[in-house]
Formats: structure tokens, C-alpha cells, sequence
């Protein structure tokens, strides 16, 4: 039970993810979700982030299939999407370096989550 | 060509829009807190707070049940057993007296209560609808016949789904805005505030207003039912759920079987079913009769849709009569997936929140596409309002309902839990009351929104309606010290905690409403902040 607990959460953090992801590739919210990365490697990153987010995504979709069933669980993806957009959209507006750390620790879990499920 | 297209479609999106918003906004409000009906039930009913969960057998509970139900109403119509699950504690019992013939029914001929599952001693519970208000209020209004009621809703709902098709057609940034929003900035914040609540949660809103006409679809749609079944409702339904028709009394008295019995069977039967082997509820018709039929519904969801399986036995003897499986109950799932999909049924904990948040951008987006049609006509008017002239009435009456309608609603329903504590325990019609009290508020905020529709009225009534919300657990804790916020998030219930928390989040947001509402009327006063003048580029109409 607890285990499956976390794995919403970790739909979340996907959906999250891939959605910042989507935004740094955007006219408007790249240079807010940019900032701090050195300008060789921006032109690639901003080709190459957007394409990422769409595996993230496809990710969350996944992951919340295996949770709750293709039914429950397509809607269980929408739902987290829109409560994470909704949250990227505040936190862009009113703190758009929390948006940042946000996205950049979602990355580092969701990195992390993998190598150690690689290992064990 | 297109441009022509984009601006008829903006019009038609304006006023399907601003012609419902009002009803509209009580519709998606009650509905959104629907998803907590229970929960909202449980709180409202502090009686109950101190209950442990029962972790007896169905058998005995249904046992104590009909020990109750004998002595309440032998020769009753039917009876009812609600079992408890894991959101509401107590065992429901439920009975529908038998009419003589000729005598016109009423809702007087229902009654209900609420036992302790684990003594069979009726719970002494304040008398309130709970949630059910606002599930009631959210397809059937209130003070109006039922069918009427359902037509507006209808109406309303078709209006609303033309809004979302068209609003996604004169969109032109959808992807470019999908993250925007720009606050501080007079009709380009509303805009945005209107664009990213619809569009973020859009998948929500086309689901929920689809479904939710389809729900009444044979309401609105009557004509294949009076074709096929000349007019015959209850068989048409009656085949529909594999319901079989209850028997009618035979008038010879009967002793009934076991009822704990059957309990028992039906577990066995349906052993090793998805979704556990428990009864949801039972109905007893014909009770004592000779023609007594018990019926037995699986608790359970298989996925999106409930478990639809169930057991009819002969109430006499005790054999079973009738059985939807797993097979037979494919049709059944068929006919209440959209029910099931639009109620959140199937949704567990963190599902259900979705579903909530969702709806709460739901009443955003309405609220501020209302908001959205006065700030543009203001624009419009500006230079006879910059003359000294008032307002045209048309926007001066829309003013007047925004307000009432978006400002008044939280107050109303945050003046339903006020009532629910408050109003003394031995009054009669105690449930009526904490809805007429409602009502009571909504209808002085309206007159007060008429009279004055101005910004320092908005101030106000948000403030109110938010201070209401806020203080809603300090009520809790004072009137009712055993279902205080500190006690319920030790001990639990935690939906009463739950319900603590979520009234304060709700009051600090319409706090923080009034006060930006009392901050941008200082920047308004300063000319030089005004709206800058590129804002018709991203206007839609």
C-alpha cells in the first residue's frame, strides 16, 4: 500500500517534469526556466529538452496504466497533468526560480528513482 | 473567411456564456463539492466522530439491522440496509411505508437512521442533508419541482458545452498562452485567468459536461423509451439493470429467513470477485410477506465502473431467484460508466482531489469569464463613464449578479456548516432550516450586490465569505471541542480533519481575492498604471 502511495507521487513528478519541460522550449518561459545554463549549450538544450518532455510524459502515462488500469488510469494522467500545470502556471508567474528548482529536482528524483531501479 | 468564423464563434461563446454563468457557477460549485459528499455528511454529523470503524461481519450487522427494522416498520414496503464502508461509519438502515390504495405518495412515506453498527442502537445524529444538499442541489436545484429543475440544468450544461468548443475554436494562443498568466494587469489578467483555468483543465471539463447530459438523457431525450416501451420507464430501467421487479405484496404473513443468512451465501458466491466479496447494501421487499424478495448488491469497483453484480433470494425461503454475474453484469457497467465516470465513483483518495481541483478551476474559469464580459464592456463604455455618466443598466445588472453570484456563493455555502452548528439541536425541520439559512444569505448578498455593485462591495463580501471560511474550524472546535481540528488529526476521523483544512485553504484564496481586489483599486486611481493600449491584439472578440 505505502509503496503504491509513493508511485502517485511519483506520477506527479513526471507529469511535472515533462510539462516544465515542454515550457522551457517556449518563446515566454525559457529564458525563466533557463537561467543559470551557459549559452553553448542553450541552443541545444532548448532543441533537446521539449523532445525529453514528451517522454516524461509518455512516462507518467505508463506508469499511471500500471497503477489503476487503462480506464482509472488515463484519467488518473489527465488529472495529474492539469494539477501540474496548474501548479507550473502559478509558480512561473509568482516564482519563476521555484518553478526552476522544482523542475530541476523532479529531474534529479526522477534520475536517481532509475539508476537505483536499475541496481536493485 | 476565418477570421469572420473565429469572430461569430466569439460571439456565440460571449453570450452562451454570460446567458447561464450565474446558475451555472451554483451548478459546478455544489457539483465540485459533491465529490465529498460523504465526507461533508460526516462532518456535519459530529455525533459520529467518536465511532471506531466496526470490525464486525456483515452477517451481524444485518442481523442487528433487521432486529431494528422490525421493531421500527414490520408491514413496511421495503426495507433498506447501507452497510458501512470506508467512508461513512455507521449502518443505515432505510424503510418505505405501504400506502393504501388511492393514496397519493409523498417523500413523508421514506424514512431513515443511522444505527451503530456494533450495538444496533440508533445513533442520536443532528438532523442535516450533509452532502446531499449540495448533490441534490447540483442536478435538482432547490425550491423548484424536480423536472423543471433538471430541464434548466440541462440547458444550462448544453450552453456550456457550446462555450468550451467554441472557446477552444476562438483561441488563438492556446499553445503559446498554455502557461500564461500575466496578473496586475486589468482585462488582460482576466483573460489569461480565464484562458488557463479553462484550458488546463479541459479534458475535466468537456468530460464532466458530456457526461453530465448524458446522465439525463433519457429526460431529455424521451422519445425512444416512449416508442420502444410505450412510455413504460420503470421496465425499461427494470431491463436495463437486470433489476427484477419487486413482487407485490401478497397479503398472507410470512416468517422471513435469515436475513444474517444470506449475507453469509452472497459472500460465498461471490468469493474471490474483483473487488472483494462484501454486500454494498440490501433491499427487503415485501418484508414478513409471503412474497418477500431480499436483494443483494457487491460492493467493489471493477475499474472505472461499479461492480454491478448482484443476488435476489426468496425472502421466505430463502433460495436464490436471481443472479447478475460477472457476464450479465457487462450491461450494467455499459449503462452506468458515464454515471460512474462523472460522480468520481471508481476514484480512490488522491483521484478524488484531482477531481476536486479540477472543478474548483471550473468555478474559476466561470467566475471569470462573467468578470471578463464587464471589464470589456467597462472599456467599451469608457468615455461615457469618463463624462460622468453611469453605466448602461445591461452592465450595470450584470455587475450586480457577478457579484452576488461569485462573491455571495461562498458565503452562502459557508453559511450551511455555520447553520449546522449553530442552529439549536430540537428545532423542527432542523434540516430544512440549515438550507433556508443558505439561502437566506445568497439572497442578502444579491440585494445588497444590486443596490451598490461596486468594487468596495466586492471587498466586502469577499472578505466576509472568506472570513467565514477561515473560521469555520474555530466554530468546529468551540461548539463541538470532541471534533476539533487538533483532536480529529490524532485520532482521526480524517475527513473531518480533511474538511478542516480544506475550509481554511478555501478561506485564506477568497482572503487573498479580497485584498487584491482592495490593491488594484489603488493602482487604478493612479492613471499611470492604467491598462496599456496593445491589449486588443490578444482580445478575442
Amino acid at each position: 500500500m505505502m509503496k503504491s502511495t509513493w508511485l502517485y507521487l511519483v506520477t506527479f513528478v513526471l507529469a511535472y517534469l515533462g510539462l516544465a519541460s515542454l515550457a522551457y522550449g517556449m518563446e515566454r518561459h525559457h529564458k525563466q526556466l533557463a537561467r543559470g545554463h551557459a549559452s553553448s549549450v542553450l541552443a541545444a538544450l532548448k532543441r533537446a529538452i521539449p523532445v525529453a518532455a514528451w517522454a516524461w510524459l509518455f512516462a507518467a502515462l505508463y506508469l499511471a496504466i500500471r497503477l489503476e488500469g487503462a480506464g482509472p488510469g488515463s484519467v488518473l494522467w489527465l488529472g495529474n497533468l492539469t494539477a501540474a500545470a496548474m501548479l507550473l502556471a502559478l509558480l512561473l508567474t509568482y516564482a519563476p526560480a521555484l518553478a526552476r528548482g522544482l523542475a530541476m529536482l523532479s529531474l534529479s528524483l526522477i534520475l536517481i528513482g532509475m539508476l537505483g531501479a536499475y541496481w536493485v | 473567411m476565418k477570421d469572420a468564423f473565429r469572430a461569430s464563434m466569439a460571439w456565440v461563446h460571449t453570450w452562451a456564456g454570460l446567458l447561464v454563468c450565474w446558475v451555472l457557477l451554483l451548478i459546478f460549485a455544489a457539483g465540485t463539492a459533491s465529490y465529498y459528499r460523504n465526507e461533508i455528511t460526516l462532518w456535519m454529523q459530529p455525533e459520529l466522530h467518536a465511532i471506531a470503524p466496526s470490525q464486525d461481519s456483515q452477517a451481524h450487522m444485518a442481523e442487528r439491522a433487521v432486529i431494528a427494522l422490525q421493531q421500527r416498520s414490520p408491514d413496511a414496503k421495503q426495507w433498506f440496509i447501507g452497510f458501512p464502508n470506508e467512508r461513512s461509519q455507521g449502518l443505515q438502515i432505510f424503510w418505505e411505508d405501504k400506502l393504501p390504495p388511492g393514496v397519493e405518495p409523498t417523500r413523508e412515506r421514506f424514512h431513515d437512521e443511522m444505527l451503530n453498527p456494533d450495538t444496533g442502537l440508533p445513533l442520536e445524529v443532528r438532523e442535516t442533508k450533509g452532502g446531499d444538499f449540495f448533490y441534490r442541489l447540483h442536478f435538482d436545484l432547490h425550491y423548484l419541482p424536480v423536472t423543471l429543475a433538471r430541464w434548466i440544468v440541462g440547458f444550462c450544461a448544453m450552453f456550456m458545452l457550446v462555450a468550451l468548443i467554441t472557446g477552444v475554436i476562438i483561441h488563438r494562443r492556446i499553445f503559446k498562452d498554455f502557461f500564461t498568466f500575466r496578473p496586475g494587469k486589468g482585462q488582460r489578467s482576466w483573460l489569461d485567468a480565464h484562458n488557463i483555468t479553462g484550458v488546463l483543465a479541459l479534458p475535466y471539463h468537456l468530460m464532466i459536461t458530456y457526461t453530465g447530459l448524458m446522465l439525463l438523457m433519457y429526460l431529455y431525450m424521451p422519445t425512444p423509451i416512449v416508442v420502444a416501451y410505450q412510455g413504460n420507464n420503470q421496465a425499461f430501467f427494470g431491463e436495463l439493470f437486470r433489476e427484477e421487479p419487486a413482487p407485490e405484496p401478497s397479503g398472507r404473513p410470512a416468517t422471513l429467513t435469515s436475513i444474517a443468512g444470506l449475507v453469509t451465501e452472497a459472500q460465498r458466491i461471490w468469493q474471490g470477485a474483483e473487488g472483494g466479496a462484501n454486500v454494498d447494501h440490501m433491499h427487503i421487499n415485501n418484508p414478513n410477506d409471503a412474497a418477500a424478495s431480499v436483494s443483494l448488491d457487491k460492493a467493489g469497483n471493477a475499474g472505472l465502473i461499479e461492480s454491478g453484480m448482484s443476488l435476489t433470494f426468496d425472502g421466505v425461503s430463502g433460495k436464490l431467484l436471481h443472479e447478475v454475474d460477472a457476464e450479465q453484469r457487462a450491461v450494467v457497467q455499459t449503462a452506468t460508466a458515464m454515471r460512474s465516470l462523472h460522480e468520481a465513483n471508481f476514484a480512490q483518495p488522491l483521484l478524488r482531489a484531482l477531481f476536486f481541483i479540477s472543478g474548483l478551476g471550473g468555478c474559476l474559469m466561470i467566475a471569470s469569464g462573467a468578470v471578463l464580459w464587464t471589464v470589456k464592456k467597462r472599456q467599451a463604455q469608457a468615455k461615457r463613464l469618463a463624462s460622468g455618466l453611469p453605466p448602461t443598466w445591461g452592465l450595470r445588472l450584470v455587475e450586480g449578479l457577478n457579484l452576488g453570484a461569485i462573491a455571495g456563493l461562498p458565503i452562502a455555502f459557508a453559511t450551511f456548516f455555520w447553520a449546522n452548528r449553530m442552529l439549536p439541536m430540537g428545532l423542527a425541520a432542523r434540516e430544512e432550516w440549515e438550507i433556508h439559512c443558505v439561502f437566506i444569505a445568497w439572497a442578502a448578498v444579491l440585494l445588497l450586490a444590486q443596490w451598490r455593485p461596486g468594487r468596495h462591495m466586492w471587498q466586502l463580501m469577499l472578505w466576509l465569505g472568506g472570513l467565514m471560511w477561515l473560521a469555520l474550524p474555530v466554530l468546529n472546535a468551540m461548539l463541538t471541542p470532541q471534533s476539533a481540528l487538533l483532536t480529529t488529526l490524532q485520532h482521526g476521523p480524517v475527513a473531518v480533519a480533511g474538511f478542516d483544512i480544506t475550509a481554511m485553504l478555501l478561506g485564506a484564496a477568497i482572503c487573498f481575492a479580497a485584498w487584491r481586489t482592495g490593491k488594484v483599486r489603488s493602482q487604478v486611481r493612479n492613471p499611470q498604471r492604467s491598462a496599456p493600449p496593445e491589449l486588443a491584439e490578444t482580445e478575442v472578440a
